[in-house]
């Protein structure tokens, strides 16, 4: 899942694999802005066939913050 | 040959006048159910299916890329298949387009004439209506090709129509521009007593003004009617709720987002109902509900490092609010106003500004 994570970040803020780590927070990514964000929200719910409510949008702000929240769902879920 | 149901451009979905076909789901004579998506139609604003209300056979009238006038007929269904003959397919005009004679124009015999002694071609007159000698004249005593004509000829310029979106996105901003009587007004406002507040509150609108601007702008256009109102033949409509609007533009061209009620709530609040907005649009489930009815826009180029610039007011609006980007080394922001000058002044203007300049810094 945090692989497929790292991907996502990747291609939604055009920025190469290696730059997203454990560490990576909005930031230290000078292209996570209001656009690339929404972006990634919208490939991370295709992807894992899930919907993030308004709130937890704007509480993901980090990597880190983005797999609990991700982790949550997918356990809400029932999906693994 | 039982009529069961026409299917007009609806005027509750749009301002615009003109709406363009994008795809017909059918041919004309197709069997549709009631519930079928019939055709996809485009506004300045998004995209809109319109769905059959009864069962039966569909005969458009239009095809795809047509522009069609909002409140004409768009296609009819049936009870039974009918002859084409029975349902002559109706020609939607390009809205430039020379009226009723396929373009060409009819001239006076005294016209022909004098084209003829002057040696002159009659395709000078390609899209006027009627030409007598009066315009024959005229054109003789024109100097020399225009810029336009210029324009036109060159070899080394390629021509690329524009899109049917543009053509709408023009639509809709040329309405209260082609009046020449709008105007901007500009303030300098101090960001450093909020700026880092915001930043802390906000992590995706960093050193942007937008999120405190929706929160205050709700109240503040409760004291200025004016500047939520429009324009109409000699009439000014006041608008009795405040609607604000996001124009944005994710690279699709330029539209307007309806935000829901913001006045009073939290920058966090108001964070959340605009990615709620912008999550549905760019997932393409917005409707038309969430478009239409805006009353005040908020057009926001701060992450285009701008310093100014004079925002264009929406068909309908009477002014349009833009913010600029921050200069950190200033700490200070430029917010402009332009505004319908048929509706206000600038001194109302100014004072609106200043008001919610003052409101942004706290005092």
């Amino acid at each position: 899942m945090e692989e497929k994570l790292r991907h996502i970040m990747s291609e939604s803020f055009k920025v190469s694999l290696n730059q997203i780590t454990e560490e990576t927070k909005v930031e230290t990514i000078e292209t996570w802005d209001s656009l690339n964000h929404i972006l990634m929200v919208l490939a991370l719910e295709r992807e894992f066939k899930i919907t993030f409510a308004p709130e937890e949008i704007i509480g993901m702000v980090s990597f880190e913050e983005v797999v609990g929240v991700l982790k949550q769902k997918l356990q809400t879920s029932g999906i693994r | 040959m039982k009529l069961l149901q026409s299917i007009i451009v609806p005027h509750e979905i749009v301002n615009d006048e003109f709406v363009t076909v994008i795809q017909c789901h059918y041919k004309s004579g197709d069997r549709v159910k009631e519930g079928d998506a019939l055709v996809l139609i485009e506004t300045s604003k998004m995209t809109e299916e319109l769905y059959a209300g009864c069962g039966g056979y569909v005969y458009y009238r239009c095809q795809a890329d047509a522009e069609i006038k909002v409140g004409e007929r768009i296609l009819e269904i049936y009870e039974q298949p009918v002859s084409s003959a029975s349902v002559p397919p109706q020609k939607i005009p390009e809205k430039n387009e020379a009226p009723s004679n396929g373009g060409e124009a009819v001239f006076s015999q005294s016209a022909l004439r004098l084209i003829e002694e002057l040696n002159m071609s009659k395709d000078l007159f390609k899209g006027r209506d009627l030409v007598g000698t009066e315009d024959v004249r005229s054109f003789q005593l024109q100097p020399g090709p225009t810029v336009s004509d210029q324009l036109e000829s060159a070899e080394n310029i390629e021509f690329q129509k524009i899109s049917p979106y543009k053509k709408r996105e023009i639509e809709y901003l040329n309405d209260v521009q082609s009046s020449h009587l709008s105007n901007t007004v500009s303030m300098l406002v101090e960001v450093g007593s909020c700026l880092a507040e915001l930043n802390r509150v906000s992590k995706f609108f960093r050193n942007s003004l937008l999120l405190i601007v929706l929160s205050k702008l709700p109240s503040l256009l409760k004291e200025y009617p004016e500047l939520n109102a429009f324009y109409k033949a000699g009439s000014v409509g006041f608008y009795e709720n405040t609607a604000l609007g996001l124009a944005v533009n994710f690279g699709d061209g330029l539209r307007v987002l309806k935000l829901p009620e913001t006045g009073e709530k939290s920058i966090t609040d108001v964070e959340v109902l605009v990615f709620d907005m912008i999550k549905r649009y760019m997932g393409k489930k917005l409707t038309s509900k969430d478009v239409a009815g805006v009353t005040f826009t908020v057009t926001d180029l701060s992450k285009e490092g701008i310093h100014f610039f004079a925002p264009l007011i929406p068909k309908g609006q009477s002014a349009i609010l833009g913010i600029s980007a921050i200069d950190e080394k200033l700490q200070r922001c430029i917010l402009s106003l332009s505004f319908d000058h048929r509706v206000t002044d600038g001194r109302k203007a100014s004072e609106f500004l200043r008001k919610l300049k003052k409101r942004i810094e706290g005092r």
